[in-house]
C-alpha cells in the first residue's frame, strides 16, 4: 500500500522534477542545441509520468506521456527546439504543476496543449505515438477473433516502488468478467537461497474473453508498459488455440526496456530479436528485468551502465534488425548514453521525510539541554571521572546537533528555478527588458526556511520589476541603460543569511511614501521620521505606492505580507534605496529555526526566554525606575531616551520582586527597547517548540521551550511585543 | 462533520470518562483520552483569557491547558489534590491536537446507558449551543457529554479571526 510517507516523498520528488524540468526548458530557450538538456528534460518527463501514474495522477500521466513523446521527437532529431516550442512546453509545465497540486483545470486545456506541442514539434498528425513507444498494435489478422492471451512480467522491483500486481490482476478480471483465467508463471522464481523476498519474480498469463477490447487491456498497463514485458496475442476463434501459432500471427511486443537498452548501450547493446520470442518460449527470450533496472539506475555514470549491460551474458542474443535500424537513426550516440532515463536515486543517498528530521532535531535539542543540566550537577560534585564523561557527552551532543542541522540545510539554488521563469514572464508582461542575476545560489538555509521564502521572494521580484524598473523609454531619457537589472543575491552574515532583491529602477521616493502614509492615516502629518523609518512605512499593512493596480503586483497584498512571513521565520526585512538609482530589499534570516540561543529570564514566578541574538546589553535597573508599576516607561539607554517594557506589569506576573532588577536591552527595527526583569537566569541552547493552535495566534510569543527541570517556558518575540505596545499606545492616544 | 459524529455518538458512549467540573458531572468519550495527569507544573500564558490560560510539557510536547469553567458558566473551584488534567487527543481540521482539560476530579470510566441519552435542549443553557454532544443520566443526576472537538474548533476559528491577546475573547457567539 502507498502510505502517507511514500506519498510525501513522491510529492517532494515530483516537485524537484518539475523544478528541474522548468530549469531545463528555460536553459533550452537560451541554448536550443544542447542535447544533454533535451535529454534531461525527457528524463524528467519520463520519471514524472511513471511515478505520477503510480500515485494515481492519471490525467497528469496521460498528458505527460504525450508531452514526452513530443520531446522524444526533439531527442531523436526529428524536431528542433524553437521559441514557440519552449513557450508551449512551459505552458504544459504549468498544467502539470496545477494537476500535481490537485487543481482541476479545464480538460480541454490538455488537448489544446497536446495539439500545440504536436504542432510545435512538427508531428501534428501523430503527436503521441511515434517510433519509441509503439502502443498502437499493428492491424490484427482478421480471423483472429478468439480470446485474448496475455502474458506479462512486471519489473522485479515493482513492489518496491509501490506497485500492486494484485490490483492489476483485479482490473483485468474486472474487464474480462467471470471467464477470465489467470495463471501464474513461476519459472523465473530463483532457488530459495537466491530469493529476495522484496522482488517480484512471478509473471502471469491471463486469458480474457474475445469481446474485451484491446484498448481496455492496454489501459490496465498504460503506465507500466515502459518497464515491463508484455505480450498480447489473440487466439483464433477456434476453441483449440495453439500458442506457437498465435505468436507468429498476432503477436506484438512491448519492450519499453528496449529503448533503455538502446539508449544506454548503443549499437552493441544486447538486444533480443522479436523473432526469437515468437518462435521460442516467452520467458527465455526476453531480457531479464534487473538489467533494465541497471540501465536506468546507472545512467548517471554511463560507463557503468554500459559495462553492466555487456556483462549480462544471457542478453547476448543476436541484435535484431529492427532495433539496430532504430539505433542508427539516432545521430549522436554519445549523448544518448548520457541521457538514459534515471529512475532511482543513487544508492548513496536517501530521502527522509522532514517530519523525521524534525523529530531527530527535537531529540538532539533535548539532549543538549539535558547535557547542560548534567554539566551543572557535575560541576558541583568535583568528580574528575564524571567531568571527563560529561565533557565527552558535551562534545558528542554538540557534534550531533551540528550534523543534524547540516542535514536540514538546503541551498537557495533549489528554489531559484521558478524565479528564472518568473523573470521571463515578467519581462514579457511588462515589456521591460532586464537582466536577472542570481548570486549566491549555493547559500544554504534550513529547509523549512527555504520553503517559506519562495512566496516573499516572488513578491519582491514582482515589485522590483513592476514598481521598481522604469519603462525602457523612460530609462533611456534618464540616461540609464535600456535594459534594467534585477539582482537576487544571498550571502552569510554571522549566524544569519542575508537575501536581497535589488533593482536599478526609480527607487523609493521618501516624500511620496510620507504623503501616502499620512493620507492612509498610518502616520500623523507632523510625524518626524528618519529616512529608514519612512522606508519602513512601505511595510505597514495596506500600504501600496503603485498608482494603478496591476495584474502583476496586485493591490495591497504588499510588503507587509512579506514582512509577516519573514518575521514568522524569526527574520527581518530591511529596505534601502537611492531615489532614481534603485532599491534593495534585504531579508535577514536565521540559519535554522529549530534551535535558538536563548537568554532565560525570571519575572516574578514566571520564566521567559528571549533570543540571545536580539539582546544587546544587560543593565542594572536605574533607581528612578525602581517603583515602575506601569507597563511602559522611559529611560536613557546608550545616551538616547528609550522605552522600557515592564514585563511584570505587562504579563501580570505575581511573585516577589528581586532586590536588583535588570534591564535587558533588546534591539528591534534599529530601536533599543529595555525589558525590565527580576533576574537573568542564563543563556542556553533552546529547542523551539511550536505553540498549539489555541495559543499560536499570540504573536508576542514565538514558541515555547522545555527547561532542564521539565517545565515549559514561553519564548518572547521581541519585535512583536514592541509592536503590540505601539498598537496599544495608539489606541490610547485615540481614546484620549 | 458534526452530523457524522452524532451518528456514531452512541458507539462512542460505550466508554466515557466521567469527571466533575464546577459541581456538575460531565464526560468525554475515552477514545480521545490519552492520559490523566496531576497538574504539577503548569506554565501560565499571560495576555490570554480564561479558555486556555496555561500550557505544560507532556513528554516533549507543548500542550495547551483548557479551562472550560467560564465557557460552560460553572463555578470556579480552587485547585486541590483532586484536580486533574485530562490529556485529550482532539481531532481538528489540521489533524490531531493535544489539549489538557482541567477538571475538578475524575470519577469513573463508565458505559453510558444509551436509553437515557437525550438531545440537549437548544433553549435555556448558559453555555454555547455546540458545547454538549448529548445529555444522559448517571447516578440519578444529569451527565453532560462534552463536545470537545466543537469547543476547540470554535475557539481556534475565533482566534484565526484575529482576536489578539488582551481582548477577553468570549467563546459564546452563534
Amino acid at each position: 500500500m502507498i502510505d502517507a510517507e511514500t506519498r510525501a516523498i513522491f510529492q517532494q520528488e515530483a516537485e524537484e522534477l518539475i523544478e528541474s524540468l522548468q530549469a531545463g526548458l528555460l536553459s533550452l530557450e537560451r541554448s536550443p542545441d544542447d542535447m544533454a538538456t533535451v535529454g534531461s528534460v525527457f528524463r524528467d518527463l519520463h520519471t514524472l509520468k511513471g511515478t505520477g501514474a503510480m500515485f494515481g495522477f492519471d490525467r497528469m500521466a496521460k498528458f505527460i506521456h504525450d508531452f514526452e513523446a513530443a520531446f522524444d521527437r526533439v531527442r531523436s532529431g526529428a524536431a528542433v527546439v524553437t521559441p514557440p516550442m519552449i513557450e508551449v512546453s512551459l505552458r504544459a509545465h504549468d498544467l502539470i504543476v496545477s494537476l500535481l497540486i490537485g487543481e482541476d483545470p479545464d480538460a480541454e486545456l490538455d488537448d489544446t496543449l497536446r495539439k500545440d506541442l504536436a504542432v510545435a514539434t512538427g508531428a501534428l498528425d501523430a503527436p503521441a505515438h511515434d517510433v519509441v513507444e509503439p502502443p498502437v498494435a499493428p492491424p490484427l489478422v482478421e480471423d483472429l477473433t478468439g480470446p485474448w492471451r496475455l502474458k506479462f512480467f512486471l519489473p522485479e522491483n515493482f513492489m518496491e516502488i509501490g506497485g500492486n500486481p494484485i490490483g492489476l490482476l483485479t482490473e483485468l478480471r474486472d474487464i474480462g468478467g467471470p471467464d477470465t483465467v489467470v495463471t501464474a508463471l513461476t519459472d523465473r522464481v530463483p532457488p530459495i537461497a537466491q530469493l529476495d523476498e522484496t522482488q517480484l519474480y512471478i509473471g502471469w498469463e491471463v486469458i480474457l474473453p474475445a469481446d474485451v477490447t484491446e484498448e481496455a487491456i492496454d489501459d490496465v498497463f498504460l503506465f507500466h508498459r515502459d518497464r515491463m514485458e508484455f505480450t498480447l496475442t489473440r487466439d483464433a476463434a477456434d476453441p483449440a488455440p495453439q500458442e506457437d501459432d498465435a505468436g507468429d500471427l498476432g503477436t506484438f511486443e512491448f519492450l519499453g526496456s528496449m529503448d533503455d537498452l538502446i539508449d544506454a548501450g548503443g549499437p552493441e547493446a544486447p538486444l533480443v530479436a522479436p523473432d526469437s520470442m515468437a518462435g521460442g518460449g516467452f520467458e527465455d527470450g526476453i531480457p531479464p528485468m534487473p538489467d533494465d533496472d541497471m540501465a536506468d539506475e546507472d545512467c548517471e555514470d554511463a560507463d557503468d551502465g554500459f559495462e553492466a549491460l555487456l556483462q549480462s551474458e544471457p542478453l547476448q542474443a543476436p541484435a535484431a534488425p529492427v532495433a539496430s535500424a532504430r539505433v542508427f537513426e539516432r545521430p549522436e550516440l554519445d549523448q544518448e548514453i548520457e541521457i538514459a532515463p534515471v529512475r532511482a536515486a543513487p544508492a548513496a543517498q536517501m530521502r527522509v521525510s522532514a517530519e523525521r528530521l524534525d523529530d531527530i532535531m527535537d531529540k538532539v535539542g533535548e539532549l543538549v539541554i539535558a547535557e547542560a543540566r548534567l554539566a551543572e550537577i557535575s560541576d558541583g560534585l568535583q568528580d574528575e571521572g564524571l567531568k571527563g564523561i560529561v565533557e565527552d557527552i558535551q562534545r558528542l551532543a554538540f557534534g550531533l546537533r551540528d550534523t543534524t542541522m547540516a542535514i536540514r540545510m538546503t541551498p537557495l539554488g533549489s528554489i531559484t528555478g521558478r524565479f528564472h521563469r518568473l523573470a521571463r514572464d515578467l519581462a514579457a508582461k511588462t515589456g521591460k527588458a532586464f537582466d536577472f542575476i542570481i548570486e549566491g545560489e549555493q547559500t544554504e538555509l534550513d529547509k523549512t526556511v527555504i520553503e517559506k521564502l519562495s512566496d516573499p521572494l516572488v513578491h519582491l521580484l514582482r515589485n522590483a520589476v513592476d514598481h521598481g524598473l522604469e519603462a525602457p523609454k523612460l530609462r533611456l531619457s534618464e540616461g540609464k541603460p535600456e535594459r534594467g537589472c534585477v539582482r537576487l543575491s544571498a550571502r552569510y552574515s554571522g549566524a544569519d543569511v542575508l537575501i536581497s532583491v535589488s533593482d536599478d529602477g526609480k527607487g523609493l521616493d521618501p516624500d511620496l511614501i510620507r504623503a501616502r502614509a499620512i493620507q492612509r492615516g498610518i502616520i500623523s502629518a507632523d510625524a518626524n521620521l528618519s529616512r529608514s523609518e519612512i522606508y519602513a512605512l512601505v511595510m505597514a499593512p495596506g500600504f501600496s505606492t503603485a498608482n494603478t493596480v496591476t495584474e502583476l503586483s496586485g493591490r495591497g497584498v504588499g510588503t507587509d505580507v512579506v514582512k509577516q512571513t519573514v518575521e514568522s521565520l524569526r527574520g527581518s526585512l530591511e529596505i534601502d534605496s537611492v531615489l532614481g538609482q534603485g532599491a534593495t530589499f534585504t531579508l535577514r534570516l536565521p540559519l535554522t529555526l529549530a534551535i535558538m540561543e536563548g537568554l532565560l529570564l525570571q519575572v516574578g514566578k514566571d520564566r521567559y526566554a528571549v533570543p540571545l541574538a536580539a539582546v544587546h546589553q544587560i543593565l542594572e535597573l536605574p533607581p528612578e525606575l525602581k517603583d515602575l508599576s506601569e507597563p511602559v516607561g522611559l529611560t536613557e539607554i546608550r545616551e538616547t531616551l528609550s522605552p522600557v517594557l515592564n514585563l511584570r506589569a505587562l504579563f501580570n506576573c505575581s511573585g516577589a520582586r528581586d532586590e536588583h532588577p535588570k534591564i535587558v536591552v533588546v534591539q528591534t527595527n534599529k530601536l533599543n527597547v529595555g525589558l525590565v526583569v527580576d533576574r537573568i537566569i542564563g543563556s542556553y541552547q533552546t529547542v523551539i517548540k511550536q505553540l498549539s493552535p489555541l495559543h499560536s495566534h499570540m504573536k508576542i510569543f514565538s514558541g515555547a521551550t522545555i527547561l532542564g527541570d521539565g517545565t515549559a517556558a514561553l519564548i518572547i518575540d521581541v519585535s512583536q511585543l514592541v509592536m503590540s505596545q505601539r498598537a496599544n499606545m495608539r489606541l490610547k492616544e485615540r481614546a484620549a | 462533520m458534526k452530523a457524522v459524529r452524532k451518528k456514531d455518538l452512541n458507539a462512542r458512549l460505550k466508554s466515557v470518562v466521567v469527571f466533575e467540573l464546577g459541581g456538575q458531572a460531565m464526560a468525554v468519550p475515552t477514545d480521545i483520552l490519552r492520559e490523566i495527569l496531576e497538574p504539577t507544573v503548569l506554565t501560565r500564558v499571560p495576555c490570554t483569557d480564561h479558555f486556555a490560560p496555561a500550557l505544560m510539557n507532556v513528554r516533549g510536547v507543548i500542550v495547551p491547558i483548557v479551562d472550560l469553567r467560564r465557557t460552560l458558566a460553572v463555578p470556579m473551584t480552587p485547585q486541590d489534590a483532586d484536580t486533574r488534567i485530562l490529556v485529550l487527543e482532539v481531532p481538528t481540521q489540521d489533524g490531531i491536537m493535544l489539549a489538557g482539560l482541567i477538571v475538578d476530579s475524575v470519577k469513573a470510566v463508565i458505559a453510558v446507558d444509551v436509553s437515557t441519552v437525550q438531545p440537549v435542549p437548544d433553549v435555556g443553557p448558559k453555555w454555547p449551543p455546540y458545547a454538549m454532544a448529548a445529555v444522559s443520566r448517571w447516578r440519578d443526576a444529569f451527565l453532560y457529554i462534552l463536545d470537545v472537538e466543537a469547543l476547540l474548533a470554535a475557539r481556534i476559528e475565533a482566534n484565526l479571526e484575529g482576536r489578539t491577546c488582551g481582548e477577553a475573547a468570549q467563546n459564546d457567539e452563534d
